[in-house]
């Protein structure tokens, strides 16, 4: 909690919001990437 | 505030609208023309459509406003609304878009009653939970537009109800899902670059975003953690961690199931566009509310820093917005963009409501369950009609609001998680659930909704939001019903490409 405020003083961007964004955006990427290829099985 | 160059933007914005509406009543021939717009949409008309429909002026507005009174805790909320949007493609669009093709759906109720073997009661059930939560939603989205409209140009809030109603309502009731869809598109790129450009504006303003957060921080430390301490200490504090996991499923997969939201996905043209549109979706959704929530970051720190006085309104957070805009960018060529973008954003969600009901309408109520023998043609006059008195309907009710609006528009939302939220997941990913299960799930989700909103709001607060223990029953109820009563059809469930995968074969 303590460096999550330092990082906002010192300038630089909230890092727990840009990382779960991230996180969530690198999930689409695979996602995407691998077609939504979570298929039916015949 | 209003002078000649805004009433002449707004003239050629309100012309290229109706445009569009008149180009697109020329394709409109059959009912699926009108209501899945002939299942034609391109790569970036779908993916704005989507990002629009829930994007709204309330949002715009709304976003600001919960930055200027909550500061960073509550940027949790530009996460999940923009995941709703890829949680729609992808969950729920791909199969629900290969399905619809396949079978001609033209609304979810098409799914619902195929799928449950239930063309009346899970129809009508879920069609009349749906027009419900999508008036709502409607009379909010009116209340926002004649907030922007009345203030700009001084007139009357009926006034300016009047002017933008009949607007959305002349262009969607002559060119159905094509004409909101272009002109969805048209707003949406207007509201993107229009937010690009205004936001940052303001945040260089007021010190930029280090500097806003020390302000924020100096007014309350919470104001830049992640989440605030649990039990809330003050009516601003509420954004708890156990909070935050009940808003993000509320907004996450609550937006992703809303009618106005979820029945885009039947009119993609094909397939392949579910596999890039969720990321473009959540990018862009991401970084223009990103930009609207420092914005009301940046206004907090300037009225703290005695830079600007907000309006003395009851509501005064949700003009934090305008504010900024106001004190950052005094210039009259921007304050007439300005006034576009708001409405842009008002208007891209309003008309696909208005569509939603006068369809669900006319198509779910009227065609599948009164009248199956109608023809095309006087199914698209009843939606067109069905149209209309939505829109005005809406119209009347919002010229004066329930005290309890925003009550009610959070109502609203958990009504759509409570509802739809498990019959939708349970139908497409799981075998065993059955018709008596699905009934059971969206009648029980329905009155726990109601028993715990009205709860929360006038009994005592609940630690989580209310739509959480609504869908925990809808939940519960789903499984054990499921259990205990007979299996849908193989054939059924091998039709609806029901099962645990999303890309159906």
């Amino acid at each position: 909690m303590l460096t999550f405020s330092m990082i906002i003083m010192f300038g630089l961007p909230p890092l727990t919001f840009y990382a779960v964004m991230g996180a969530f955006a690198l999930v689409l990427i695979v996602l995407a990437l691998w077609g939504l290829r979570f298929q039916e099985v015949s | 505030m209003a002078d000649m160059l805004t009433i002449a933007l707004l003239g050629i914005y309100f012309l290229m609208l109706l445009g569009i509406g008149s180009w697109a009543s020329k394709k409109i021939h059959s009912t699926s023309d009108y209501i899945v717009a002939g299942r034609s949409l391109g790569f970036w008309v779908f993916t704005i459509l989507v990002v629009c429909s829930i994007c709204s002026g309330m949002t715009l507005l709304g976003v600001a406003g919960f930055g200027f009174s909550s500061g960073w805790p509550g940027i949790w909320e530009q996460i999940f609304v923009p995941l709703a949007a890829a949680f729609c493609i992808i969950v729920f669009g791909v199969k629900l878009h290969h399905v619809g093709r396949d079978r001609g759906y033209l609304t979810v109720q098409d799914y619902f009653a195929h799928r449950f073997e239930s063309p009346a009661a899970m129809r009508g059930m879920s069609a009349v939970a749906g027009i419900i939560v999508s008036v709502i939603y409607l009379v909010g989205q009116y209340t926002a537009i004649s907030i922007v409209l009345a203030w700009l140009f001084a007139i009357q809030h009926w006034q300016a109800l009047l002017i933008a109603g009949v607007i959305i309502t002349a262009y969607t009731v002559i060119g159905g899902l094509y004409a909101v869809s272009w002109t969805t598109l048209v707003q949406g790129i207007i509201l993107i670059i229009g937010v690009l450009l205004m936001a940052p504006m303001v945040i260089i303003k007021a010190g930029g975003l280090t500097h806003v957060s020390q302000v924020l921080a100096s007014v309350d430390p919470n104001f830049v953690q992640p989440w605030y301490p649990s039990p809330a200490y003050a009516a601003y504090a509420y954004a708890t961690p156990e909070f935050l996991i009940s808003f993000g499923l509320l907004l996450t997969i609550g937006l992703a199931c809303a009618p106005h939201v979820i029945n885009n996905v039947l009119a993609a043209r094909e397939a392949r566009y579910f596999q890039w549109a969720p990321l473009v979706a959540f990018a862009i959704y991401g970084v223009v509310m990103f930009l609207v929530k420092f914005a009301g970051f940046s206004v907090r720190a300037l009225v703290e820093e005695g830079a600007v006085v907000m309006p003395e309104v009851p509501n005064a957070a949700d003009f934090a917005f305008v504010t900024g805009v106001e004190f950052a960018m005094p210039n009259m060529v921007i304050w007439a963009l300005f006034a576009v973008i708001v409405l842009a954003a008002v208007m891209s969600t309003t008309d696909r409501l208005i569509l939603t009901i006068g369809t669900m309408f006319a198509w779910d109520v009227y065609k599948n369950i009164f009248r199956p023998q109608a023809p095309d043609k006087e199914v698209l006059l009843v939606s067109k009609v069905a149209v209309v008195f939505a829109a005005g309907g809406t119209l009347l009710l919002a010229v004066n609001p329930p005290a309890l609006l925003a009550w009610l528009i959070w109502m609203g939302i958990g009504v759509m998680l409570s509802t739809f939220a498990v019959p939708l997941l349970a139908g497409l990913y799981w075998k065993g659930a059955t018709t008596k299960g699905a009934i059971a799930s969206m009648a029980l989700g329905l009155v726990s909704a109601g028993v715990f909103g009205y709860w929360h709001q006038f009994v005592a607060k609940l630690p989580v939001h209310f739509s959480l223990y609504a869908l925990t029953v809808s939940a519960v109820a789903m499984i054990v019903v499921s259990l205990l009563t007979q299996k849908n059809d193989a054939a059924i469930l091998d039709e609806t490409k029901t099962g645990w995968f999303i890309q159906p074969r």
